[in-house]
C-alpha cells in the first residue's frame, strides 16, 4: 500500500477501502438463513460492501441486499470476494470474515443443532 | 418497530409464510397471516374481517405494511383499510412486492427496524431481482 510522500494531506478516513476473499464453508451454501445474518451484520456498518462469487465469475452484488445475495448462487467450497468502501470498511470485512468462518451446524444434522 | 400482514388465498400459505417470515426477522416482529376464507382452512378466498383482525393484532405506532398474493386479495386488503379509523389507516401500506419474496424481505428489514417505508422500498425490489440466470440471455445479449 503507498504511503502518502511528505506534505501531502494524509488520505482522509472516509475513503477506507478493504476486500477479502472468503469460502463457503456451509454443506447447504449461501442459502436463505446465513445470508440472512450477513445483512443483519453488514448493515450495522455505513461502508458500502459488495460480494462477488469467484467461483462462478458472478457479478458485484450488494451484501446488504438479501436478494442480491441469493443471486450469487454460492455453494459450499465457492470463493467470493468482499470489498468494502467507507470509514468502518476495515470492521465491517472483518465481522463478515468472522461470520463465513463460524462454524455451521445445520438444522438438518438433527438432534443437538 | 413495524408490524406486518401476509394476505392470501390460501390459508396454509398466509400460515407457512408468517413460519419462514419469522425465522428472518429472528422472531422479533409481530407479524400475523390473514388467509382463506371462513373455517374451512382448505377453502381458498380472502376476508377483508380477517385482515383487519390481522391488522389490529400487529398493530404498532411505527405502521403496519401488507403483503398480498393477487386479485380480490387486493381489493380485500383495501376493503379492511377502509374499516380503520383515519389516524390508523394512514399509517398502513399495501406493497406491490411479490407476496414470498416480499415476505422474506420484509420481515428481515423490519427486524432490523427499518421504517415502513424504507422496508416497503427493500420489499419490492423483489420485483426486479433475477433468480437465474440463464446462458441463453447471454447469448442474446450478443444477437
Amino acid at each position: 500500500m503507498d504511503k502518502p510522500t511528505d506534505g501531502a494531506p494524509p488520505a482522509p478516513p472516509e475513503k477506507q477501502e478493504y476486500s477479502a476473499t472468503v469460502t463457503v464453508n456451509d454443506p447447504q451454501g449461501l442459502h436463505l438463513r446465513t445470508s440472512k445474518d450477513v445483512v443483519r451484520v453488514a448493515s450495522q456498518y455505513q461502508a458500502e460492501i459488495t460480494a462477488q462469487n469467484l467461483s462462478r465469475s458472478s457479478g458485484q452484488v450488494d451484501v446488504k441486499s438479501i436478494l442480491q445475495l441469493m443471486q450469487l448462487q454460492a455453494r459450499q467450497g465457492h470463493v467470493l470476494l468482499l470489498q468494502a468502501v467507507g470509514p468502518d470498511a476495515a470492521d465491517a470485512l472483518a465481522a463478515l470474515c468472522a461470520l463465513f468462518q463460524r462454524p455451521r451446524s445445520p438444522i438438518s444434522a438433527g438432534a443437538g443443532s | 418497530m413495524i408490524g406486518l400482514v401476509f394476505v392470501s388465498h390460501s390459508r396454509l400459505i398466509a400460515d407457512g409464510l408468517c413460519q419462514l417470515a419469522d425465522q428472518m426477522a429472528g422472531g422479533e416482529v409481530k407479524m400475523a397471516p390473514a388467509g382463506g376464507l371462513g373455517d374451512d382452512i382448505h377453502v381458498l378466498g380472502t376476508d377483508a374481517t380477517l385482515i383487519l383482525a390481522a391488522i389490529e393484532s400487529v398493530w404498532s405506532e411505527d405502521g403496519v405494511l401488507l403483503l398480498v398474493d393477487m386479485g380480490s386479495a387486493v381489493m380485500s386488503a383495501e376493503m379492511a383499510l377502509d374499516f380503520l379509523p383515519d389516524e390508523k389507516r394512514r399509517l398502513c401500506l399495501i406493497s406491490n412486492a411479490p407476496l414470498v419474496e416480499g415476505a422474506i424481505v420484509a420481515a428481515l428489514h423490519a427486524g432490523m427496524g427499518d421504517s415502513l417505508h424504507d422496508t416497503n422500498l427493500a420489499a419490492e425490489d423483489a420485483l426486479n431481482a433475477r433468480k437465474v440466470v440463464r446462458m441463453a440471455e447471454y447469448v442474446k445479449c450478443e444477437m
